[in-house]
């Protein structure tokens, strides 16, 4: 039996058949298709945190060094950040720098507020807006202490 | 839906020859039948679509469509390696932690690139074996032969250079054993050593940056340009037929031919993801030019003429072991220069005898260069 009359058989018992396993092959290489597309996407999208672990936490010094209601500008580059100590506990980590327009802010200690010298701008110790041209909140950082030492997540 | 999308065809093959570029692909192996150029795509696909497929070309002869597949994955994801890759030897091993640990499906790309150059060496040397067997280098297909069997060394200098870059320990000392057999074989040797830079030290900072630059420009280049001259010999005369096609001269046309090969990819690419997750290569520490690590052997495709100059180091002088390798490879390549038996003689059997003797050889020399590496 030539392979000509078992495809014409087969077409003429289940030409359903047929189109569904046409279609199912279809389905699951379009599905190969999306799954590779995907994975070359997440690829060539750059990781969030490609350097080394001294590179993404920043040391900032003994905790005894910073009391109760008092803030410390950390230098980092072109982007400072200021370390608030809030209470005994707690310390809040937030870009020293206005969403407004990158101007450097300044702690005011009798108000717990960070001003802006540019605009008027103020923001509470959380980082949210409190008054002037800010669009956003401050971005915040992930303050951590070991050993009495206060370290900055970046 | 339909009238939108033919319009759409309508309005570029009034501009381009769509036809033209579509019978590109059949240069490339992806797609065997010839295209009426003259016609318009639709028209001329449609016709070919209900024309029996070649013997040679049909199910379950799929190694060529393999090969071509694997390359184009193995172009993809060397381009996405590539992204991150930073080919010096201060940052080469760190630059392949970072993809492995941080960028996101890193490991998985990688090991597709590894597993995938394994598969498409193991696809062409089985390939070639079927040529031998069957005869597909008597004329006039003496150049199908030579092309393929350019196409293995190719692929063969493709993976020993990529196999080096990121310089784990295995990578570094498998490279290493690699190019004492590359050393060993003259004119060949000399020449390779002068590419890539390299003196009595292996690696030096040149060498790395040489061997990436083979790696990702100049060996591809060749791989794709063997390719198209292969498979377009192959559009032109065919291949011969095996011994059972002749019984199957039925026509499946290549409508149902095409839906075998989605079925092949399928497979295939599930195979890989298979070997990728299950099997994959360690990421090892940096290598350390000063403290060989033992046992390590060449790539498992280089192993037979390792073994074979370690199984002569005491017998032959090297200069002569490495002629031997050298005359090998040659005839490889010329050999269809070299058989003179016709194929109605009564010494047909010569050739498979050759074949299998060759096969065997090169098992037992593999099997041999693996104990004594």
């Amino acid at each position: 039996m030539s392979e000509d009359s078992v495809e014409k058989r087969l077409d003429e018992i289940s030409p359903r058949r047929r189109k569904l396993l046409t279609w199912l092959t279809g389905g699951f290489l379009s599905l190969w298709g999306l799954g590779f597309a995907w994975v070359v996407a997440a690829f060539v999208k750059p990781p969030r945190s490609p350097r080394s672990l001294a590179e993404r936490v920043l040391k900032i010094g003994p905790i005894d060094s910073l009391p109760i209601g008092k803030a410390q500008l950390v230098r980092h580059g072109r982007d400072p950040i200021f370390v608030i100590r809030t209470d005994e506990e707690t310390m809040v980590g937030l870009s020293g720098v206005c969403s407004h327009l990158h101007c450097v802010l300044n702690w005011d200690d009798q108000q717990q507020v960070l001003d802006c010298p540019c605009h008027e701008g103020a923001f509470d110790v959380n980082g949210n807006v409190l008054k002037g041209p800010p669009p956003r909140p401050l971005k915040r950082f992930r303050v951590e202490t070991r050993l009495g030492q206060i370290y900055v997540h970046l | 839906m339909s009238r939108d999308k033919s319009r759409i065809l309508d309005w570029f093959s009034r501009r381009l020859n769509l036809t033209e570029i579509f019978s590109l692909l059949t240069s490339y192996g992806l797609f065997y039948a010839e295209l009426d150029t003259r016609k318009h795509l639709r028209e001329a696909l449609d016709e070919a679509l209900e024309r029996p497929v070649v013997s040679y070309g049909r199910w379950p002869r799929v190694l060529g469509l393999i090969v071509v597949v694997l390359i184009a994955l193995e172009i993809l994801t060397g381009a996405l390696l590539g992204l991150y890759f930073l080919p010096t030897p201060q940052t080469a091993h760190a630059s392949l932690g970072t993809i492995l640990r941080d960028v996101n499906f890193g490991w998985f790309v990688h090991q597709i690139h590894f597993w995938g150059a394994q598969l498409l060496i193991a696809v062409l040397i089985v390939r070639i074996l079927r040529f031998f067997i069957q005869g597909v280098y008597r004329p006039p297909r003496e150049l199908v032969w030579v092309f393929a069997a350019l196409l293995l060394l190719v692929c063969f200098h493709l993976d020993l250079t990529g196999r080096a870059l990121p310089l784990t320990e295995t990578a570094y000392w498998s490279s290493v054993r690699a190019l004492e057999v590359v050393k060993a074989v003259p004119v060949y040797g000399a020449f390779m050593i002068f590419l890539t830079g390299g003196g009595e030290l292996f690696v030096t900072d040149l060498t790395l940056l040489r061997f990436y630059v083979l790696h990702v420009a100049l060996f591809p280049a060749l791989a794709v340009t063997l390719i198209y001259l292969h498979f377009s010999t192959i559009r032109r005369i065919g291949l011969t037929e095996g011994a059972g096609d002749k019984k199957r001269v039925g026509r499946a046309a290549l409508r149902n031919h095409l839906v075998n090969l989605a079925i092949i990819l399928t497979i295939l690419f599930a195979f890989l993801v298979t070997l990728a997750v299950l099997t994959p290569l360690p990421f090892q520490r940096e290598a350390d030019p000063y403290a060989t690590v033992p046992g390590v052997g060449p790539p498992w495709y280089l192993l037979a003429p390792f073994g074979f100059l370690e199984l002569t180091s005491g017998v032959l002088p090297q200069w002569l072991a490495g002629l031997v390798l050298f005359l090998a490879f040659s005839a490889f390549l010329v050999l269809p220069f070299l058989d003179r038996f016709r194929v109605d003689t009564r010494r047909r059997w010569v050739v498979p005898a050759i074949a299998i003797a060759v096969v065997v050889a090169w098992v037992v020399l593999t099997i041999y260069g693996a104990r004594v590496a």
